[in-house]
């Protein structure tokens, strides 16, 4: 079993290197561009060019999992398990893209979702929305938190509760200094970071084992009865385990994009519903799909051809990623791995927070202060305050979460947050849905993924039924009960919403 | 079962697929952010 532990003063030397460097360009950026309102501070004053949008969503929905997760599905699955877990985590932004861009024209100065909801199905049920979104940002937070927790210790033997902690300390506090533009200028430079690395080591792992290699290795996991992954579709882009995950994915990051503040500020941060949909389908479509497949086949992949399983060579398939990397590159590819696993908990985290601080401070002040007209100064305030809050108790919960499973978290997490997804999308594009059925839709479709969890007795598809049933049963009642209302809700009031503070708004095509 | 040419271009072709994504951000990125810092760094400034 190779030893994947390096010198624990590198991994502080990572740590508070990048940690300062990320706080230094906040600092930089707070200076230079300095934030004059509300709307400056939440959505970067809606003039952000396409590129460094597109470059802070790539880097957003490249998760720890993104490469140690798909690195497993290389192992679990063969050759399709990247190509799989890639559409289905995709496919979400195919209808979050048209939701944006929608939700920009018809209210144009929303800067949350939560405020079209409240004005579109009322103050209860933009409550329910709230602690839907607060919630989703606040479990990702914790998996980041959890995920370079993990790498760190690992890899450098720092104690796990001190790195998960640390790694979300430092996010909030440069989101909170700088708001969503120091989110945006870090993540560029973090995209630059994991790029540069995944375009050397693929060439370099690709080269040292060889293609012959791992086609013959490939090839005895699939044809060999013997060997310890055998799996006859392991070199077959059909396989039917690794389609019904691909599902699965899709499901699961359904409410992780739709419910996430974070995507909407980046969408309305943008200068034009035209820059918008390009950053978008540039960012998933050519610079995120191919990451987890890549991840897959130069770790997973050849995970399976090297006879790597757990109790051979590795723990448990988690490791895959940082074992090849030691394998290939020795001490250099363990600092390497974590690098990369250090910049995409940042990058994820830090577009969370810049979207959970935009729910503070407008609907959290709203809702506390029980008044939307206040100095925009007294509302930065409270958002960045509400923000240190929210990343310290993410930080604490991280750091009491070592040993726990992520993968069980994260199939869990789907059935939670794919629930109130229909109503939303049906809420923004149709007249019909009322505020009764939009509820009713969300809490059928917990209740029937719930119980498909804990009263199907088999394990291999619970998760799956209700994953499934949770995202699906709302769509149905949403679509049924809507046939039999007569409501005809008029969108042509939203162009008139005053959010109560200055906004920026630039009219399409001038 | 795919063959071993066909996993090679599988492999690669993800590879260059990359590359293309990462320059189309890159190129765009490189040039805003320099017109973003040369014109603001040219304009007098307006408060102290």
């Amino acid at each position: 079993m190779i030893k994947l532990e390096v010198n624990s003063l590198i991994g502080y030397v990572v740590m508070f290197g990048f940690g300062l460097l990320f706080l230094l360009i906040s600092a930089l950026i707070s200076k230079r561009l300095p934030i004059e309102g509300v709307d400056d501070f939440l959505v970067a004053g809606r003039k952000v060019p396409f590129a460094l949008i597109a470059a802070a969503v790539a880097v957003s929905w490249i998760w720890t999992t993104t490469i140690m997760g798909a690195a497993e599905t290389g192992m679990w699955f063969g050759i399709s398990g990247g190509v799989n877990y890639a559409w289905g985590a995709a496919v979400p932004f195919f209808i979050f893209i048209p939701l944006a861009m929608h939700l920009r024209k018809i209210m144009p100065k929303a800067t949350t979702f939560t405020e079209f909801i409240e004005q579109r199905f009322g103050k209860k049920t933009k409550n329910i929305f709230f602690v839907f979104g607060t919630a989703v940002v606040f479990y990702i937070i914790v998996e980041q938190g959890v995920g370079a927790g993990i790498a760190f210790q690992s890899i450098f033997g720092i104690p796990y509760k001190l790195a998960s902690f640390l790694a979300i300390m430092i996010v909030t506090l440069y989101i909170a200094k700088a708001g969503i533009r120091g989110s945006l200028f870090n993540d560029l430079l973090q995209f630059f970071i994991i790029a540069i690395i995944l375009l050397t080591v693929t060439p370099i792992i690709l080269h040292h084992f060889g293609i012959d290699f791992i086609y013959n290795g490939l090839k005895d996991v699939a044809t060999n009865p013997n060997n310890i992954n055998y799996n006859p579709q392991a070199l077959s882009f059909m396989s039917t385990a690794g389609f019904r995950y691909g599902i699965a994915a899709l499901v699961i990051a359904m409410g992780q994009v739709l419910l996430s503040q974070g995507y909407y500020s980046m969408a309305l941060a943008t200068v034009s519903n035209k820059s918008l949909f390009y950053a978008y389908i540039i960012a998933i479509f050519l610079v995120w799909v191919p990451i987890p497949i890549i991840s897959s086949n130069i770790f997973g992949n050849i995970g399976l051809a090297m006879g790597l399983a757990p109790g051979h060579g590795i723990e448990f398939t988690t490791q895959v990623s940082p074992y090849v990397l030691k394998f290939v590159l020795s001490g250099y590819g363990s600092i390497i791995f974590c690098v990369l696993i250090f910049m995409t908990a940042m990058t994820t985290g830090g577009n969370c927070l810049a979207g959970v601080q935009a729910l503070f401070t407008v609907d959290l002040y709203k809702l506390i202060k029980k008044t939307n007209v206040a100095e925009e100064k007294d509302k930065i305030h409270f958002g960045r305050i509400a923000t240190i809050i929210f990343g310290l108790l993410a930080a604490i919960i991280a750091t009491l979460l070592d040993g726990v499973s992520l993968l069980r978290i994260d199939i869990f997490s789907g059935i939670l947050f794919a629930a109130p997804c229909s109503a939303f999308f049906a809420g923004v594009f149709w007249r019909k849905p009322t505020p009764r059925l939009a509820v009713f839709s969300i809490f059928l479709g917990l209740a029937s993924g719930l119980a498909a969890w804990f009263l199907i007795d088999n394990q291999d598809i619970n998760w799956f039924v209700g994953n499934v049933l949770s995202l699906l049963v709302p769509v149905a009642t949403v679509v049924i009960g809507s046939l039999f209302t007569k409501n005809e809700f008029d969108f042509a009031k939203l162009k008139e919403y005053d959010p109560g503070h200055k906004v920026n708004v630039v009219e399409e095509g001038k | 079962m795919i063959s071993e040419t066909g996993l090679k271009i599988f492999y690669w072709g993800i590879y260059i697929w990359f590359i293309i994504g990462f320059i189309t951000i890159a190129g765009p990125a490189i040039y805003e952010l320099s017109k973003m810092f040369s014109s603001h760094s040219s304009q007098p400034k307006a408060k102290e």
